[in-house]
């Protein structure tokens, strides 16, 4: 891995750094959920800091490119990530849809009782 | 006396339809119950019901066909009927040929009865029906039975399917769920009905959306109803 590559990781993770801070300082996410993105960016810099991690594997996993090891493990991690975006949306939809049922099936229990009338 | 039937008719944005579609059930199946799911209209579809006094449920946000739908299954469980049909309130449908749906449910002993364009009379060989051709050769390759009419909107419910649409998660109005049901082992008929083009107001489907329907059915009765199992 080229100097100037490393350099790019330790930028692009300390930028990283940056944003999630000014995010949860204006609360606009939760803690709970900055943990991911603290780690990620920490990650990224392990390996920029010691690239001999990423040798290391290139080596086991036959990767003739450091680099494309790190990409890899970028992507791999990203997808995962995405994976499970998607089931927490899948929960929330249903939830959502849930309460909206709920509440219009109570407001039309309401009126019903309201005006003493049954269809 | 309450009716055993109930008529779920979910509605998005249809001002120009509603009025007819409920004056056609008052006139043509009288015996029947229904309910109204507005689905979060912009327009007066919920203000015209309001003023002539139909039974509507307002949902606060808008769900979809699917949540609209599955909203009057949670009406019907909570009010013990019997039956529940699938209508649409944008006039394609005919309340006349209810009763015949509900007979054939009662001699044949159905659990979902399909109302259907081509139980009778033969599908014409239009691109609009490649479509349902294709849905009809899949759920042929995987419950072994023929369904000549498989999007037919229009589908009569028994009680015991009433519980499944109300509280399963996924079980939404469309083919698929359909399949699913037949290779459960659930029994499923057809009887021949009669629709009119729409009346007035857009149709759903554009091609795009076609496309992306026709995937997300044939994905479904393919391979993930083999991985489905109830909650």
């Amino acid at each position: 891995m080229s100097i100037l590559f490393r350099i790019l990781l330790i930028a692009g993770a300390l930028l990283s750094f940056a944003f999630i801070l000014t995010k949860i300082r204006r609360s606009e996410i939760r803690i709970a959920d900055s943990t991911f993105w603290f780690l990620f960016a920490l990650g990224i810099v392990v390996l920029a800091v010691f690239p001999q991690v990423a040798y290391v594997f290139c080596d086991i996993l036959n990767i003739e490119s450091p680099v494309n090891f790190v990409y890899l493990v970028i992507i791999a991690i990203l997808v995962i990530r995405h994976f499970m975006t998607t089931v927490e949306i899948a929960h929330l939809r249903s939830k959502l849809t849930s309460l909206v049922q709920e509440e219009g099936l109570e407001r039309h229990e309401r009126e019903q009782k309201r005006t003493g009338r049954r269809l | 006396m309450q009716s055993k039937i109930l008529a779920i008719i979910p509605a998005y944005n249809e001002q120009e339809n509603i009025v007819s579609t409920i004056e056609d059930l008052r006139k043509n199946a009288p015996w029947v119950d229904y309910v109204i799911v507005n689905d979060g209209s912009k327009d007066r579809t919920e203000a015209i019901c309001r003023e002539r006094g139909y039974n509507i449920i307002s949902l606060p946000a808008n769900l979809g066909l699917a949540g609209a739908f599955q909203t009057g299954m949670k009406y019907a469980l909570r009010h013990h009927y019997e039956y529940a049909l699938q209508f649409d309130a944008d006039g394609q449908h005919s309340a006349a040929f209810i009763g015949d749906m509900l007979e054939a449910a009662q001699r044949h002993d159905w659990e979902v009865v399909i109302g259907s364009r081509f139980a009778a009379t033969k599908k014409p060989l239009s691109p609009r029906m490649a479509g349902s051709r294709l849905i009809t050769a899949m759920i042929r390759l995987t419950t072994g039975r023929k369904i000549q009419d498989p999007t037919s909107g229009m589908r009569l419910f028994g009680k015991r399917m009433i519980p499944i649409f109300a509280e399963e998660l996924d079980y939404g109005p469309e083919p698929d769920t359909i399949s699913l049901l037949m290779r459960k082992g659930v029994r499923v008929g057809e009887v021949q009905v009669e629709m009119r083009e729409r009346v007035a107001g857009e149709s759903y489907l554009n091609f795009t959306k076609s496309v992306s329907y026709m995937l997300r059915t044939s994905i479904s009765i393919l391979l993930v109803q083999w991985f489905r199992g109830r909650r």
